[in-house]
This record gives C-alpha cells, structure tokens and sequence, in this order.
C-alpha cells in the first residue's frame, strides 16, 4: 500500500473519488485527466488496495439501457493517503473542490 | 443485454473498437477491460450524456492508451523505463566518453548501414517485375561464350518448350527520333508481343503489342518508356495513338510504360515489333536475338533448364552445319543482370562488418575502462541490495541507449553518403535500381545497433560486476581489480584484434589501390590522350544503299578534317574499350574450304585510313591503309598480332588472304596488308581477340551487319578543345537530321572500364581508413588509460631516479607491443583472406609485398603517434604530486 506513488495525478484521483466521483469517465471529467491516465492510476490503486471496485447492479442498467458499469470507491484504509496527498498537493484539491461546489 | 456483448452481431461501433484494442490487453485482464470500457463509452452515447463528439473522440483515445499502458507493462520489466531515464542521466554526466563511444557507433553503424544499402538494392530486393524470380534469361551459347539466339532456334525453343507461360525475343539496336528541337538517338529494343508477358508489366496509358503487329508491313508501332515518354513526349498522357519519327518513318505510339518498369541489363527507351523477316526465319546461324522466358506455374528453374538442354541438342542434331556447338544456358534474370558485380558487394559488406567489430570492440574498451571510475558506485549499490543481475541489466540498458542513439546518427550518415556511393556505382548494378533506404534498410540498421549494444555492453557489464562488493567498496580505488592482470589482459585483447581486423581491411584496400594504378596504367595498345568520340548512324531511309552510307562516312570525316580545332579525325565501327564487335567466321588461306563450327573468327572493324596513326596503335608488319584503299582498289585488310598468330601461327601474315562476303556464292578474297599491335577492346582487364580491320570505303554489304553506324574519333588541335557546337556544324552540314550520339572522351572509356574495380576500391579504402582511426582511437584510450592507472608506479620510478625518456620509451614500447601483435595476426588473417578476392585483383598478387609492407609501415606510424601523447604525459608526472594523491 505504501508502494503507490504520490504524483499530481494520482492526488487529483483521489480527491476526485473522495469528492464522491464513481466512474472513470466521471473522474476524468471532474479532473480533466485523459481517460489514458486515469485508469492505470486507478487500477494501480485498486492493486495497492487503496481502491475498491464493483459492478452496478444490472436492475439500474436495464432502467437505462447501457450495460452495467464498474465503479470505484476508496477503501476505508485510503482516508489517511487521500489526508497525505491533500496535504502534498494542495492544489490538487482545490481544483477539485471548486469542480464540486460549481456542479 | 448482457455486459459481454462485445462481440455480437449488431455491435455498435465503439464495441467493435474496443474488441479491437482489447487485442492489446494481457488476456487474464481481457474479458473485464472490455466490459468497463464497454459500459463507459455506451454510457457517453445515451441522448442523455453530456459533451460532443470531441469528447467522445477523446474517450476513445482514452481506451487505446490505457490498451496499450496495460501491454506495456505486460512487457517491459517494470523498472526498464527508469532504467533507461538512469542511463541518459550518467551518459550526460560523462560527455567525453559518451561523444567518443557515440561517434565509432555512428561510423560502425553507418557504414554498415550504407553498405547494406547497396546489397538490399541489388542483391537482395528483387526486381520491379511481377514474380521477377520467375523470369529467366536464354542464353545462346556458342562454346563458352554468350552469342545470340536466331529466329529459328526461338521460334523452336518457343514452340517445343513447356516449361515457359511465355517467351519473347528482343533485338535491340539505337533508332533516330526526330520531330523534336534535335534529332535524338535513343535505346531501342524491338521485341515479339510476348515480351511484354514475360516482364508481366501493363503499360501505364494505352496497350503493348498485338501478334498482328509482329508481322511484316503492320509493324509501324510503339510503345515509349516512362523516361523518354516525359523528357521527348512533356509527358503527355494524350500522346497514345499519336505519330512520332522512327529512323524516318512515321510510328504509332500505342502505350506509354510505367516509371518502374526495367527490364535490367536492358535500359531501353522505346520498344517497337520484331517482325522477323523472310532471311532472318531461314537464317539458323544468323545469332542475333535475346530471349526471355517466365516459368509457368509449378516449374522450376532447374526443369526449364534441363527441358532446354533437351532441345537445344535436338536442335544440334537436326541442324548440324548452323548448330554444331550451340548450346543453351538458362539464369534467372536478375542474377544475369548483376553480372559478376555481386561478389564485389558481399566483399564490401564483409568488410563493413569488419569496421563495426572494431568499433564494438572498440566502445567495449571504453565501457570497460569507464567502469573502472564506477566501481565504487557499484560496490555500494551492490552492498545496499541490487542483485548482480540488475546491475548488469542497468549496464546493458546503458550500452543499448549508446547503440540506438549511435543507430540513428549512423542512418543519418549513411543517407547522406548515398549519393556519393551511387555516383560511383558500376553500370551493371545502376542499372538493377535506384538506391534507397527502405524498410529493409531500417530494420536492418536497428538490428545492427542492437546487436552492437549487445555485443559491446555485455562483457563490460560482466566483468565490472564479476568482483565482490567487499572487495572494492573497502580497498579503494588504488588497489582495485583494474590494476590486475584479467581486466587489462582483456582490453590488451581487444586493441590486438581491433588491430588484425584493420590490418585485414588496409591490406584489402591497398591491394585494390595498386590493382587500380596497375588498371589505369596497363597497356592498352592505344593512346587515349586528348581523344575524344561520338556516333553517328545513317538511317536505312536516307541512306538507302551501301554506298549512300560510305559517302556519308567520306563526308562527315571530310567536314571534321575542315574545322580549324581539330587536328586529326578518323573514323571507326566499333569504339575500342567498349568490348563490342561484329564477330564473323572466317574462310582463310590454307584453312578449311567451307565455313562450319571450326572456322576461325574474328573481330571485324571498318576504320578511315587514318585511325592507327591517330590512336598510335603501332603498325608492326607490312603497311597501313591509305586514302587509295578506294572501292576501285584491290580488297584488302589489316590484322592485329593475335589474328596473325591464330591464324597462320608462325608464317608471314602478308600477302595471304582471307573472307567473311561472299558474291554469287563466290568467297571475296581480302589480302593481309600490314599487321598492328593488340588493342585491348574491353579495358586494362580484357582479353585480346583476333581483330580484322578493313577500310570503310571497301565495306560494302557490311555496313548492314553493322546497322550502318560509324564513330568518328578526333583529336584536338594543340592546346585546344573541340566543342560540341564544331562537331554539330560539321555533321549538321553533311546531313542536319544526324543526331550526335554517345560524345565522350576516350579516357572516360576507360574509367568505364575499370567502373567496378573503382567502386570496389573506393568504399574499401574509404573502410580500411575508418578501421585504422579506430583502432587508433582504440591504442590511444587503452594507452593512456593504463599510464593514468600507473600514475604513482611511474611516480616512484621517477622518485627514485629513473629517467624521463626511459619512461615514454617503456609507455611507447608497451602500446607498439600490442600494435605488433595485432598486425602479425592481422598479416596472417589478410594472407588467408585476400585469396577470396584474387580473381578482382588486375596484375597484383594477393600476396603482395609491396601492400603488406605499407600496410605494416603505416600502422607503426599510426601506433608511435597514439602512444606517444600518453607516454609524454607519463614522463612529466611530478612524483610528489603522484604520491600524494593517494
């Protein structure tokens, strides 16, 4: 777990999941990362056991014909990484936390 | 819907992409990737999402980068790239050692790069024919030598062969096109419609030939090749069906061929029918025509082979009095179209690998002493825990970051010397391609700078690794394992093979210099000096009989003789020093009664009277030709040596005579006058042939062997130059739409001739020079390293006394020893391998002592000048200093 490394990126996923954010796609907006970038972070994550994923259940997708999505969420070891990497990246977020309150 | 639906039917788009990209993904983590980005893109697509259409772009690109982020780390260990950041980072730390290695890589590289240029254009890519390895070339044989083929042995050949989806003749001979600002005397080749089979190339605008275009009297077509067709024709795509002048007469252009099209050795520019005449289908010695065949399907060369041995000896038995001796040899065209030059290229290309071994060795030497300053660093980071495996992978990664780098810089400089290697490419080859660096090319390079990496990084990284940590993190640097015997035993070695590699290589190009000073200086038995020539043809149209053609001749040298820069002109049917010749059998005196496959031959030249003295081709026995040798005269000929001796060995050649014309079936006897020294016709490196020489005013029926050509030959008035503009007056006055042809200097026929032993010397000698730097590069590192490593040896020495010459004696001596080591071995290897190039050797044994001597005397140079820096360096060490930087 301590093997993840703190870059700006990672930073910005975190604060974006922590922010509630569900989805890669969701997550990328919110960060305005590439899709490219932000889903290595969180399958590195998921691996570091940070992060958890799941399946929607099929009941929602079917309301909305679209397959069922992945979504992720922060373990609850993750509080004191995010607490780490908010102290580090400061502005990280920031950026985040705006997005928040505009939405 | 169930979430694996990638796959199925009705797939939307962005399903079918990303079961594309999911190729990429490692296959545990397949089946869930596609799912995720599944759901995600369809997600983006419901009316209800937001964004664009960029956006969804972006999303795709998304899921190819995180395809290819998930099979890169599939890949590559996971610490390659920080690796590679690590090896930049200590290259830059270290400029000198990082310039030197890069720049012999790049020589190494490049070279090797430039010489694989040429062997992928010529050798190795096949040529720009459809299944090219299926077209073959049928050679007619008359003994040994490659005669021709006449129309009624093809016509067998064609008709009774199986082996063959199709076979052409060709015929070629120059025509006049005029029309345009001048006439123009361009490559022709008249050739049967299935020639155009056998090259398997349709035309770019129009058609090629019908078989009723192969007949007498329809034959009044053309098809103009890409070249002709943009710089005659403006490049006109209308041009089909469009009339142009042939020799005179009016011709149907029916098609237009594409740029590629090349059918080497031919370089033809306009192709019309061969319509074979009455005389030409009755005439079975008549050896005139080249044949082509491309194999049908399942055939192979060798079959095809065996099947026209098969016919061609029935064809000898049938026709015993045209065929006794004539044989068939059948070569895949390409291999024919290289003509020998082959083996000059694979030379070049050994010895391109020669130079990149030195240069590997070379870069090893420096790696190897560059790791003795980092052993420390290596003892520590050994000492805190990296495996000795690791540490040879972060070595390695450095020499492979050296070795692409030095790859890319060597294609660079192999480009830019491409045009310097195709300018002095021998015909044969330039006529195979044109040079390029392709693919092949590329991935050859990026081999060879791979195996570079390789082959200089890993013995380096293993011996710095190869001691124990304890070792060389507690012990300092001054009594390290560089100062034992393995690891300068090892770079010794080195410098002793960088040293026999290049002797190789020296000898190899000394060899080839002298065979080339032996070429441009042998006796051809002509004096080229000043000497210029060009030809000219008298069209069948215009000059309708023999006659015509001998006035014209009379004429034009009449006209030359009257321009004030010229001071002497003659004429002559086939230039010397371009091998060609009309060959003729010959009834002689005191020989059989009737021409037949024993009949002596020889080369037949219709020359002006004045053509020996103006080459100085010395006269011998009896007398020349004169202005009165008229077509009123008695018939007479002049012979070479080589013609007297074969014919009538010991006895006086003059008085007898000879015949090759015949008048109502009666031989025409031709007197021997006078006797002239050999003429080598094909160069320094050509054989001698016997040679008839008879006066053009007495040629008759000959100039239609002869396709009524003549080349006037002229020697400027001293201290002048004839311009083109004299030569253009002089004909233009004898007849305007006679197009000079071929103006060159007899002197750039002979460079013609020696175009391959020039091309072969230059790029060796441009190799071995590259090997002498760096083997020299190479003592001098080695030389100077080992001097920094005895700093305080030589300090005490000092100290106690010794003297300061002493010392660069013994530095000098140490580097000289090793130099002689490598050149003996080197002297042995070059005597073993020169053998392999003898046969392109010209009057030089390939034991020269002359080379070897040179070679030996250059080295030494070379190795006292290198060694001699360091060794002063060692003489001026302060003893004190020396010491007390320990």
């Amino acid at each position: 777990m301590s093997k993840i490394r703190m870059t700006y990126a990672t930073a910005m996923v975190l604060q974006a999941l922590d922010g509630g954010y569900m989805y890669g796609f969701d997550i990328a907006d919110v960060t305005g990362l590439r899709g490219g970038t932000v889903y290595p972070i969180l399958r590195r994550l998921e691996g570091g056991g940070l992060v958890r994923s799941r399946w929607e259940s099929v009941g929602v997708s079917r309301e909305e014909g679209r397959p069922p999505r992945k979504y992720y969420r922060l373990a609850p070891v993750a509080q004191e990484i995010v607490a780490a990497a908010r102290t580090r990246f400061p502005e990280a977020s920031a950026v985040i936390g705006r997005l928040e309150r505009t939405k | 819907m169930s979430p694996g639906h990638a796959g199925s039917g009705n797939s939307p788009p962005e399903s079918r992409l990303i079961s594309l990209l999911s190729r990429l993904v490692p296959r545990d983590e397949r089946t869930e990737w596609v799912e995720e980005w599944c759901a995600e893109l369809e997600h983006i697509r419901a009316p209800s999402a937001p964004g664009g259409w960029t956006q969804r772009w972006r999303r795709y690109l998304g899921a190819a980068e995180d395809a290819v982020h998930l099979r890169i780390r599939g890949i590559t260990p996971p610490a390659g790239i920080h690796d590679v950041r690590f090896a930049l980072r200590s290259l830059s730390k270290n400029p000198g050692y990082t310039i030197v290695a890069l720049l012999t890589l790049t020589l190494g590289i490049g070279a090797n790069t430039a010489i694989f240029t040429v062997v992928n254009a010529y050798i190795l890519r096949p040529l720009p024919l459809p299944e090219a390895d299926r077209v073959l070339v049928l050679l007619g044989m008359t003994g040994d030598r490659i005669g021709g083929v006449s129309a009624p042995d093809y016509l067998d050949w064609k008709e009774q062969s199986t082996s063959f989806s199709s076979m052409g003749a060709m015929h070629r001979f120059g025509v006049t096109l005029t029309g345009g600002e001048a006439p123009l005397r361009i490559r022709q080749a008249r050739v049967t419609p299935a020639f155009f089979d056998v090259a398997g190339v349709a035309p770019l605008y129009g058609r090629t030939f019908t078989s009723e275009e192969a007949t007498l009297g329809n034959d009044r077509v053309a098809v103009v090749g890409f070249e002709l067709w943009r710089t005659a024709f403006g490049a006109d795509p209308e041009i089909v069906g469009a009339s142009v002048m042939l020799d005179g007469e009016p011709h149907t252009l029916v098609g237009v061929m594409p740029a590629s099209f090349r059918f080497p050795p031919m370089s033809d520019q306009i192709w019309r029918p061969l319509a074979f005449t009455e005389v030409a289908l009755n005439r079975r010695g008549m050896h005139n025509l080249w044949v082509f065949g491309r194999l049908a399907n399942g055939v192979s060369t060798a079959e095809a082979a065996s099947e026209m041995n098969v016919i061609a000896s029935n064809l000898e038995e049938a026709f015993p009095e045209t065929n006794n001796g004539q044989s068939v040899r059948v070569r895949a065209l390409h291999e024919f179209a290289l003509d020998g030059s082959g083996r000059g290229v694979f030379m070049l290309f050994g010895a391109a690998g020669f130079v990149l071994l030195i240069a590997c060795a070379n870069v090893a030497n420096l790696t190897l002493t560059r790791g003795a300053a980092r052993e420390q660093e290596i003892a520590i980071r050994t000492a805190l825990g990296a495996s000795r495996s690791r540490i040879v992978g972060q070595l390695l990664v450095e020499s492979l970051v050296l070795s692409v780098a030095g790859g890319a810089l060597g294609i660079a400089a192999a480009y830019l010397s491409l045009g310097l290697i195709e300018s002095n490419v021998p015909q044969s080859l330039a006529r195979v391609g044109p040079l390029t660096l392709d693919a092949g090319v590329l991935l050859f390079a990026a081999a060879v700078a791979s195996v570079t990496g390789l082959g200089s990084g890993l013995f380096p990284s293993l011996r710095v690794t190869g001691s124990s940590a304890h070792s060389v993190a507690f012990s300092g640097v001054a009594t390290s394992l560089w100062g034992r015997g393995t690891a300068r035993r090892a770079r010794s070695a080195m410098v002793v093979a960088e040293f026999a590699m290049a002797v190789v290589l020296l000898v190899g190009a000394g060899l080839f210099l002298r065979s080339i000073e032996r070429l441009y200086s042998a006796d051809l038995g002509l004096d080229t000096s000043d000497a210029m020539a060009f030809g000219l043809v008298f069209p069948q149209a215009d000059y309708p009989v023999p006659a015509n053609v001998t006035e014209g001749v009379n004429s034009v040298l009449q006209q030359l003789e009257s321009e004030p820069t010229i001071q002497a002109v003659a004429g002559i049917s086939q230039l010397p020093l371009t091998g060609r010749g009309l060959t003729s059998a010959l009834l002689i005196e005191g020989g059989p009664a009737e021409m037949n496959a024993d009949s002596p031959s020889g080369n037949l030249r219709m020359v002006s009277p004045g053509y020996f003295e103006l080459l100085g081709i010395a006269l011998t026995e009896g007398r020349a030709l004169t202005n009165d040798d008229t077509e009123n005269a008695p018939l007479v000929v002049m012979i070479n040596q080589a013609a007297a001796s074969r014919y009538w060995g010991a006895e006086d050649p003059v008085g007898k005579w000879m015949s090759f014309t015949e008048i109502d079936g009666q031989p025409m006897h031709r007197r021997v006058i006078g006797v002239t020294e050999d003429v080598r016709q094909s160069g320094p490196a050509g054989s001698v042939f016997p040679e008839v020489y008879l006066p053009h005013r007495q040629t008759g029926e000959v100039w239609l062997w002869n396709g009524a050509a003549m080349s006037f030959v002229v020697k400027p008035a001293p201290g002048g130059v004839v311009g083109i503009e004299a030569l253009r007056r002089a004909v233009g006055a004898v007849d305007p739409n006679l197009p000079i042809n071929s103006l060159r200097t007899l002197e750039s026929m002979v460079g013609f001739t020696v175009a391959g032993a020039r091309f072969n010397s230059t790029l060796l000698v441009g190799f071995s020079v590259l090997a002498l730097l760096l083997a020299v590069v190479g003592i001098y590192g080695v030389m100077s390293f080992s001097v920094r490593q005895r700093t305080r040896e030589i300090g005490v020495h000092v100290a106690i006394g010794a003297n300061r010459s002493d010392i660069v004696r013994r530095v000098v001596f140490d580097g000289v020893r090793l130099a002689a080591m490598g050149t003996a071995l080197g002297v042995l290897g070059a005597l073993g391998l020169s053998r392999l190039v003898r046969s392109m050797l010209f009057e030089v044994s390939a034991a020269d002592p002359v080379t070897y001597v040179g070679v030996v005397l250059v080295l030494a140079t070379a190795t006292v000048g290198a060694c001699f820096m360091p060794a002063r360096r060692a003489s001026r060490i302060d003893p004190v200093e020396a010491l007390r930087a320990e």
